[in-house]
């Protein structure tokens, strides 16, 4: 736990304050009774404004927050130069060839894309990859863990409390909420880290007391890591093509034009947060150097005990709820996503095709507090909760990357056999690959994965488990191409959702 | 004050302005979505 003499009586009033708010807003939107369209894809009325600070907002999550201020703790601004500026190319790829597609086609979820390209075993199998990578147990996890760090909470509770928070909003307010809260969240977030890491930086002398301290490469772009490396390293962010939260920001824009802009006007905040995160993380490395800092601090730690140090009474607490409400948007998202895949994706085409509104609120409904619920026993039976996100969104990737891909970009035969084999060929190498790897390779502790080593005429190789897509993907493409050929072709039915 | 302190403070007012406006922005269209209903045009 971080020391008392930081964190104020008036830092606590303002967080619970916060809290307060975000029930507030949930209430003010449930009394407008929003139809599940509303609920589930906003009435698809969001505005480039609004857009921005969702994407903004959903898409940095504390993995961001901790783990590039991390990474340019221990490497320097490398995390930018490198990690930062390769991973959000891949956005600026979304922005120009999904969202006009993704809009146009008045989509709900991501797996209705399979079911009305591919038919409903395709939309079923997708479904259950979505819900799956929904599961909000890494979030919840996150948001317990910085209670117990700022707060001294146990870290269930915190998790119990700030998530049934979250969990209240959501279900009152589906995304309306979500996104208000986020903007909230938005807003909290980029103003205490600007003013926080300025501070920061005059508390320790500025730039000239790192680079005194920096070690061979801290100020080098690349960081002296081959190129090839980091391209391994963005290629594992693929999955935000598949991402259902993304697509579901897009299914909700106004027009594809919005969706557009905000993207783009998103890329533009996220280059400047970036910058100020990694400027965070190394002005942290300073200042433990200075006695600032505690000496063992975790570089994990390193922003957020930085900038609490250097912010004044008030603002940490200002802060503390811009950090919590970073785990919390990202649970709130998620959750409404599953619960959206169970009922909208699941219940309707096997049960109730021709399920009323009232009857998809309530299984979304009872399907995000499924969600919820798994999340919450995940995040604290589980203790390997990051191997498990990183299988979910491999499972994902993997399973419908190549047939979304094919439904937005392929303009040859398609057949319902293709989005199927598709689907089922990436699900089964992927069980296949971790197995495989789990069964030949070793447990590696400092990196939490299996690496399976092997020699072919003396020249050795390493296949870690988070090389799966290289694998994975080639096996579902060859699966779409078999159904290709040998399935009967066919139009499924442009279908437009009744409201 | 070095290059990288200048760095430092460009993004941080363009991460501070460019916040206050899209925000002013979002409570003008929040507020007509919300009044108005939630239906697309």
């Amino acid at each position: 736990m971080l020391p008392d003499t930081l964190i104020s009586s008036l830092d606590i009033a303002i967080v619970v304050g916060y809290l307060a708010l975000m029930i507030g807003i949930g209430i003010f939107i449930y009394r407008k009774a929003p139809s599940f369209e509303e609920f589930v894809v906003a009435g698809r009325s969001m505005t480039t404004p609004i857009l921005v600070c969702t994407l903004a907002s959903t898409y940095y999550g504390l993995e961001d927050l901790f783990g590039t201020s991390e990474f340019a703790y221990n490497d320097g601004i490398v995390a930018y130069f490198g990690y930062t500026l390769l991973s959000l190319g891949i956005y600026v790829f979304a922005a120009f060839t999904l969202a006009k597609r993704l809009r146009r086609e008045k989509f709900i979820s991501l797996p209705e894309i399979l079911e009305r390209y591919y038919g409903r075993d395709a939309g079923i199998l997708g479904a259950v990859a979505s819900f799956s990578y929904s599961i909000p147990a890494l979030s919840l996890f996150a948001l317990g863990r910085i209670c117990e760090v700022t707060l001294g909470v146990d870290a269930w509770k915190g998790a119990l409390v700030l998530g049934l928070v979250a969990l209240v909003y959501t279900l009152l307010g589906g995304l309306w909420a979500v996104a208000i809260t986020d903007t909230i969240q938005f807003v909290l977030m980029m103003v205490t880290v600007a003013i926080g890491i300025v501070l920061l930086m005059g508390d320790v002398g500025g730039f000239a007391a790192v680079q005194e301290i920096a070690a061979e490469g801290y100020f080098k772009p690349l960081g002296g890591m081959p190129i090839w490396l980091l391209i391994a390293y963005v290629a594992s962010l693929i999955s935000v093509l598949v991402d259902p939260g993304f697509y579901q920001r897009i299914f909700a824009a106004r027009s594809a034009r919005q969706a557009r802009n905000a993207i783009f006007i998103a890329i533009g905040i996220w280059l400047a947060y970036d910058w100020l995160v990694t400027a965070g993380g190394m002005l942290a490395k300073a200042a433990v150097h200075q006695g600032m800092l505690p000496a063992g601090l975790h570089s994990n730690d390193a922003l957020l005990s930085g900038v609490i140090m250097a912010l004044p009474a008030g603002l940490v607490g200002v802060f503390l709820a811009g950090v919590l409400a970073t785990a919390m948007s990202t649970m709130d998202s998620y959750s409404l996503v599953a619960g959206t895949n169970l009922a909208y994706d699941v219940y309707r085409p096997l049960r109730n095709p021709d399920a009323t509104d009232a009857e998809l609120m309530r299984h979304t409904k009872i399907g995000i507090v499924i969600s919820w619920i798994a999340g919450f026993a995940l995040a604290f039976v589980f203790d390997r909760l990051m191997a498990l996100w990183v299988f979910t969104a491999t499972l994902l990737t993997s399973m419908v990357l190549v047939p979304i891909m094919a439904a937005i970009f392929w303009k040859g035969k398609r057949a319902p056999l293709a989005g199927t084999l598709s689907c089922l060929t990436g699900l089964v190498a992927t069980i296949a690959f971790y197995l495989a790897i789990a069964w030949l390779g070793v447990e590696n502790e400092t990196y939490g994965t299996y690496i399976w080593s092997f020699s072919i005429g003396g020249v050795p190789y390493e296949v870690w488990q988070e090389y799966a897509l290289y694998f994975t993907l080639p096996i579902s493409l060859l699966g779409f191409l078999v159904g290709i050929l040998f399935g009967n072709e066919s139009q499924p039915p442009a279908k437009e959702v009744s409201t | 004050m070095n290059g990288w302190d200048v760095f430092t403070w460009f993004n941080a007012v363009v991460l501070v302005t460019a916040t206050s406006v899209i925000f002013l922005f979002f409570l003008r269209d929040a507020g007509k979505v919300l009044k108005g209903g939630m239906r697309e045009e």
